[in-house]
């Protein structure tokens, strides 16, 4: 019950803020809501045995094998951890940098955590899907309504885009549903057990992919995604990044790793080479941006590829370390995205020609901002150090080549991350009237830095809840003929 | 045990409180107080490890304090390593540390910023400590890193100027270099060994077969990474151009401390370095051409802090000159006195900065033998230190690494004595045109404060006496601090001088008779100078190039930074926004072509569908009659 309560409480506050538009309570009522939300994630980590839990299981079209089945195990109770704790911050977002109607925009933001919670959740191939493309239809109306330049012309491309990919999808699940005895059944338990012949699942393997390679997205699928995290507005780059993405991370995990095993070890060094190319092809391109979002946005796509290159390592160092690493490159793009926003804000624009020398009159916001650049560039001791190790750990395990390729990452990193940081805050003051973070903005980025420094101390809060799942999917892919 | 532990977590704990505090309470700490609160707590730190150091057992102690990380089979716990090398190391940091941080209340007493500048310099402390007394690789890692930043962040202290930004991202980025190949060393040792705890990668390694293309991997790696960090060939351009930062940190960070961390990372993994006879290779010759560029820029620079800085990068290239023939404890030997002497050289450098209103060009000193007397006498206290002037500190340290070098490498070993010869020079120039002559400049010197000269002059006693920490055997002393780290070292207690006494002693007297030539030669040009020559217009083509520090910089200017800008752009500028986002455009576009065609056949006429209709007919015959 406690699981479809995750999916209703956003949906359900969202309906209330559609109805009855209390404008001046909105953001109030949507904090609380998440807030919510996430007390209920925390209660379901604390009671979570370790094991494989179903909480709802429903018939739905039994002739096409859809059934209503909610369930987490570990990997999926990370990613609801990653929703609940991002959520609240991203509504927050709204108080210090609104935009549009406050009702409007913390609805269709709740839509997309309940779709969100919801992918997370399923546990039927065909449920997923479903959320899957829900969570994309508030994301269009955000982008559409209250994005920047030339917003109609690339929300229709994302929207195209993504869905191509998500189309894909659709069929690959038909298909699969159709391999399983009658009566079919969608449910992953049910798709596991099928062993598809190896020719189907080489094939397969693209069919699925392309929608989270899209999603991610990673190189060459992501020509859709600067310019979308450009002129979103800073709520909408938020869920893109640090929540959407990683549904591409987790479908790769739940459908490709237990439904086509054999494909995708197949396709494993395709994979990992693409991945790392636009890995280093974004890191490079970052460096010289000229747009502050934009630079954000190749750096994201960077954490992608490399996290995406480690998921195919077929071992417990790449895996865990790439599923680590999704909660804090979320953590660290919301951080980035509300600094882009929040000196945005001041500045007139995301352009680094008007900023650089804030530091002066902003000096407790570039302590901020240097404590997000260490997590940014992986220092240790940051949540992001743990995450890159372990995938320097998986990739050389791989092959030690891609280990050489990937750890040039963090040359590269520090590279733009730290010429990013001086043309904001180093330099001769400017001599423009800017005020300093103020309590607000301080109450949103230190609970979050703390976060940041905490797990990057501890980092076993984290790797605890993946490792055993991870361990698990590891020796079903050992017993593979 | 438990006062073990306790005092071990103290030692780094200490330091970070000092930075947190002040950190977070710099509006409110007011004056001196951010200064005072810095020092106390390092010579806390100070004082800790002089208790461990006291009570040492020669054992080598592991303080468990916590699990970091723990995942499959991996398990790095958050540990120290308590023996003779972490204790030494931890010794100089805290002890040197202490007094730079009095230094600095002085030095940078005007600075609005100062708290900031105090929690920083605490915060480096504690990520020194945490590299020299890690348990296992990884926690050295963090140390590693954290004085990466705190490098960073304090060479661009002044953050207004764009230079000093520049030259602190740059010392940045080139320690990342470095760095990939710590972190590639690191996985590569974890998938050999399993564990990345130095006493277990120890112990397993005696299993390894000389010259193990994996140990001989590992140890190239990791001397990358040391190479970073201390401004070896070809990663040093950063060093030089650390100097942007305020004084004291090049004293602290470096001369005295980080840059020395690379040397301290291979004297700890010593056994897989004893495997790698290879990369012993690599490392001495490394060392000594390292040595020998730092010691000829030195010759014509002209900022007292960067004839310091060139100085710093040949004599790091003498302790890995040591290191490349297995000499650990005369490396280290002299990281201990090269920390009194060149931390001196700083800290006297910048008090005489500091008395001239911040003019760092040696060019417009000179003649303040007279009004800065005892930053003057501690200065000539270190040169002849640097020098190799017996009995002084640097005599008995550089004479180690001389006669160790020499049994390996004639070769190496002269070009080590030409490189020490130019060290006289540069150093005495640097000491002539500063304090003797007659003053060139402007300002009205005076001497420096309590707070500053005081820590001079403990330097100059340290840098006096040093050398008696390791006497060798032909004066008649027992090589204390080389027993000492043989506890701990592995092949250090192994090396034997198979020098005969009177070889040592001729190779000793002709070092110092050559530096005492120099000395002499420098003093007639440079001694009794009143005024300067100006540059000769035409200079030979060598020494232009020494001038210019053999063009390095201009080098990777061209090589690297120029084309990886082009590359940033271009791949943008072409594979973005010429291919990715035309392609998908395109593929639109093209799909609303296809359709666009496909509706103009939607005529509405009947005759043209029904022409269409017989067309289909009679292809579909054709195909049959065909294929039947």
């Amino acid at each position: 019950m406690e699981l479809l309560a995750l999916v209703l409480i956003p949906f359900i506050a969202a309906m209330l803020l559609l109805a009855f538009r209390p404008a001046a309570m909105a953001r109030g009522i949507a904090l609380v809501s998440t807030l919510l939300s996430f007390a209920l994630v925390l209660w379901l980590w604390y009671s979570w045995n370790g094991s494989m839990v179903i909480g709802v299981s429903h018939d739905w079209v039994p002739a096409w094998g859809m059934r209503f089945v909610l369930g987490y195990g570990g990997i999926g109770l990370l990613m609801l951890i990653l929703t609940g704790l991002l959520f609240p911050f991203i509504i927050g977002t709204g108080y210090k940098q609104p935009v549009g109607d406050p009702s409007l925009v913390n609805a269709l933001l709740l839509f997309c955590q309940s779709a969100l919670f919801g992918v997370f959740l399923a546990q039927n191939a065909f449920l997923f899907y479903v959320f899957f493309e829900l969570s994309l239809i508030p994301i269009f109306f955000l982008l559409m309504f209250w994005g920047g330049a030339h917003k109609r012309s690339i929300t229709i491309r994302f929207f195209l885009y993504t869905l191509l990919g998500g189309l894909a999808l659709l069929f690959s699940v038909a298909y699969v549903t159709l391999q399983t005895p009658v009566p079919h059944s969608a449910d992953f338990t049910a798709l596991a057990a099928l062993d598809l012949p190896m020719n189907v699942q080489v094939w397969l393997f693209w069919t699925m992919f392309l929608a989270f390679a899209i999603k991610m997205p990673i190189f060459p699928f992501h020509s859709w995604q600067p310019e979308t995290y450009t002129m979103a507005p800073t709520q909408g780059t938020m869920v893109l990044s640090a929540v959407m993405g990683k549904m591409g991370l987790y479908g790769i995990v739940v459908f490709l790793f237990t439904i086509v095993p054999e494909g995708a070890l197949h396709w494993s060094s395709w994979v990992i080479g693409i991945s790392l190319f636009g890995a280093l092809y974004a890191a490079v391109i970052a460096f010289r941006q000229n747009d502050f979002k934009r630079m954000i946005a190749y750096s994201s796509m960077s954490h992608f590829g490399l996290m995406c290159a480690a998921l195919f390592t077929w071992n417990a160092y790449g895996i865990s370390g790439t599923l680590y690493q999704t909660l804090a490159h979320g953590v660290l793009m919301v951080c980035l995205f509300y600094i882009v926003g929040a000196v945005a804000q001041r500045t007139g624009s995301t352009d680094f020609a008007g900023m650089g020398g804030l530091k002066t009159k902003m000096p407790r916001m570039a302590l901020l901002f240097m404590f997000v650049t260490a997590n940014a560039i992986a220092l240790p001791l940051t949540q992001s150090f743990v995450g890159e190790w372990l995938m320097y750990n998986g990739l050389w395990q791989w092959n030690n080549w891609t280990a050489f390729a990937g750890v040039a990452l963090i040359v590269l990193g520090a590279i733009y991350m730290l010429y990013a940081y001086q043309r904001v805050m180093l330099g001769p003051d400017r001599a423009i009237d800017v005020t300093d973070a103020d309590d607000e903005e301080h109450f949103f980025l230190v609970p979050l830095i703390a976060i940041t420094l905490l797990v990057g101390i501890f980092p076993n809060v984290i790797l605890h809840v993946v490792d055993g799942p991870v361990q698990q999917l590891l020796n079903s892919f050992t017993s593979l003929p | 045990m438990v006062k073990l532990d306790l005092l071990a977590i103290l030692v780094p704990a200490l330091p970070l409180l000092g930075a947190l505090f002040i950190g977070f309470g710099r509006r409110k700490l007011k004056g001196n107080s951010a200064g005072m609160l810095g020092t106390a707590l390092v010579l806390g730190a100070f004082i800790c490890s002089l208790i461990l150091f006291l009570g040492r057992d020669g054992q080598t102690h592991i303080v468990h304090v916590f699990d970091w990380i723990k995942v499959g089979t991996m398990d790095i716990p958050f540990a120290f390593q308590i023996d003779a090398l972490s204790l030494w190391m931890m010794l100089i940091v805290t002890g040197i540390g202490s007094l730079i941080h009095l230094y600095s209340i002085g030095y940078m007493h005007d600075d609005p910023r100062v708290a900031t500048f105090f929690a920083q310099l605490n915060l480096f402390t504690f990520s020194m400590l945490l590299l020299v007394m890690g348990a296992n690789f990884l926690i050295t890692f963090i140390g590693w890193e954290g004085v990466g930043l705190c490098s960073y962040l304090l060479i661009g202290f002044w953050y207004t100027t764009p230079e000093f930004n520049y030259a602190g991202r740059k010392a940045f980025v080139m320690n990342r270099i470095g760095d990939v190949g710590m972190v590639l060393a690191m996985t590569l040792m974890f998938y050999t060994f399993g564990t990345l705890n130095y006493v277990d990668i120890m112990d397993q390694a005696g299993s390894f077969a000389p010259s193990n293309p994996l140990i001989i991997t590992a140890t190239l790696l990791l001397f990358l990474g040391a190479t970073g960090k201390s401004a070896q060939l070809p990663l040093l351009t950063w060093l030089p151009d650390a100097m942007a930062g305020p004084t004291p940190v090049s004293a602290l960070i470096h001369a005295a401390t980080m840059v020395t961390a690379g040397i301290f990372l291979v004297v700890r993994s010593s056994v897989l370095f004893e495997l790698a006879p290879y990369t012993q290779d690599v490392i001495l010759w490394i060392g000594v051409a390292t040595a020998l560029f730092g010691a000829t820029v030195g010759l014509f620079q002209n900022d007292i802090k960067k004839v310091l800085a060139y100085s710093t990068v040949s004599q790091l290239g003498y302790m890995f000159a040591a290191l490349g023939v297995g000499a650990y404890s005369a490396g280290m030997f002299h990281v201990t006195t090269h920390a009194f002497f060149k931390a001196l050289l700083f800290l006297a450098a910048g008090s005489v900065i500091h008395a001239l209103g911040g003019e760092q060009d040696i060019r417009k000193m000179g003649g303040l033998k007279k009004t800065t007397k005892t930053t003057y006498i501690t200065f000539l206290i270190a040169t002849l230190a640097i020098a190799g002037i017996p009995p002084l500190s640097g005599f008995f340290s550089k004479d180690g690494i001389l006669a160790s070098t020499f049994q390996d490498s004639p070769f190496a070993y002269g070009i080590l004595v030409f490189a020490a010869m130019l060290t006289a020079f540069y150093m005495f120039r640097v000491l002539f045109l500063t304090f003797f002559g007659s003053y060139r400049g402007t300002a009205h010197p005076h001497e420096s404060p309590k707070v500053m000269t005081v820590p001079l002059m403990v330097l100059a006693v340290l840098s006096a006496i040093g050398g008696a920490l390791n006497i060798p055997h032909i004066f008649g002393g027992h090589e204390w601090l080389k027993v000492d780290l043989g506890t701990a070292v592995e092949g250090v207690l192994g090396e034997h001088m198979a020098l005969s006494a009177s070889t040592e002693w001729m190779l000793m007297a002709l070092s110092t008779a050559l530096v005492l030539l120099t000395i002499w030669y420098t003093w007639t040009l440079f001694g009794k100078k009143t005024t300067l020559d100006g540059e000769p217009a035409d200079m030979p083509f060598l020494k232009r190039l020494i001038a210019k520090r053999w063009m390095l910089d201009e080098l990777y200017a061209v090589l690297f930074e120029k084309p990886f800008g082009w590359l940033s752009r271009n791949l943008f500028g072409i594979g973005e926004t010429k291919v990715a986002v035309p392609l998908t455009v395109g593929s639109g576009k093209a799909a609303h072509g296809v359709a666009e065609w496909l509706r103009k056949m939607q005529t509405g006429n009947t005759s043209f569908y029904l022409f269409g209709m017989m067309l289909g007919v009679v292809v579909f015959l054709l195909i049959t009659l065909f294929t039947a």
